[in-house]
């Protein structure tokens, strides 16, 4: 994970390599694979109503970090990209989340 | 500083996203079985309980539509851009539990406990159950099936000659209906 990158280092609300998730697509994004066993790009861009661009960089910083996995296939002769959540990244999802909630209960 | 309202907007939004993601919606399942119920249960009053033909209507018509339903949903969720094996599987062991307590319902019949044409009227109740679960369980749309094919199971009881027409009439109402009010699907997988 590139440790230098200011999305990442300027939140850091936890502390940890988990200030990736403090961005509400990247966590969307981890939500909705766990959820299920893979989405493509396409469905993620219009669940999480983001732009090409911009999803594809909130990706790639989830793919560098070793939480998603990436297979690329063909449908109907069209290329299709498709996301899986890793063991690490479901160990970060569940991390946060549970950080979350202990940030909830201070702040009630 | 954590900002509070920032990070309730935040949540809201993954929820919405959560919630979103689930929906792939194929009224071609709601419609087969639709048909299905429809010619199934009118049959009884048509050739009359007894029939062998109502039988082998089920045996044929049952493990058609099952395996036409997993084929059409499995290409509407590819077409959609969401894999999800578990809750496929949830689907199929729900209807598939649904088969087996009625295939389970003829040993009833054969020990004499059950007449055929009581074994059709808790055919119907055992699918009003079936979507009733379902509803509750795995997809709230179906609450409204479980409903019409609970009124139709009275219906049988106690109309005679058009009872099980009626049932499955108003199967095949509620699950046209379905089909028709479901969310429209994009095709996202791209």
């Amino acid at each position: 994970m590139r440790r230098n990158d200011p999305d990442i280092a300027e939140i850091g609300l936890f502390g940890t390599p988990r200030g990736l998730l403090e961005h509400r697509v990247r966590l969307a994004a981890c939500v909705l694979l766990a959820r299920h066993e893979a989405i493509s790009f396409s469905r993620l861009k219009q669940v999480l109503e983001e732009n090409d661009g911009s999803l594809g960089t909130h990706l790639r910083k989830l793919e560098d970090a070793g939480y998603l996995l990436v297979e690329k296939s063909f449908r109907d002769r069209r290329p299709v990209t498709w996301y899986q959540l890793t063991d690490a990244g479901r160990k970060a999802l569940n991390a946060h989340i549970a950080n979350l909630k202990r940030l909830i209960e201070q702040i009630e | 500083m954590v900002n509070k309202q920032s990070l309730e907007d935040d949540l809201a939004y993954v929820r919405t996203a959560a919630e979103q993601s689930s929906n792939v919606h194929v009224p071609a399942i709601y419609l087969l079985w639709a048909a299905i119920c429809l010619c199934g249960f009118s049959l009884v009053d048509i050739v009359g309980p007894q029939s062998a033909l109502i039988g082998y209507f089920w045996l044929v018509a049952t493990p058609v539509g099952f395996g036409t339903t997993i084929w059409l949903a499995w290409q509407a969720r590819h077409r959609a851009g969401v894999v999800d094996r578990r809750q496929s599987s949830r689907w199929a062991l729900h209807f598939l539990g649904f088969v087996s307590a009625g295939l389970l319902g003829i040993a009833a019949v054969a020990t004499g406990q059950l007449t055929w044409a009581g074994f059709s009227s808790h055919w119907i109740l055992l699918a009003a159950l079936t979507y009733f679960l379902a509803g509750l369980h795995l997809e709230r749309r179906l609450l409204p099936v479980s409903l019409l094919l609970g009124v139709g199971y009275l219906i049988s009881l106690f109309m005679t000659g058009y009872g099980f027409i009626t049932a499955g009439i108003l199967a095949a109402i509620a699950l046209v209906t379905m089909a028709f009010l479901g969310p429209r699907n994009a095709d996202a997988a791209e």
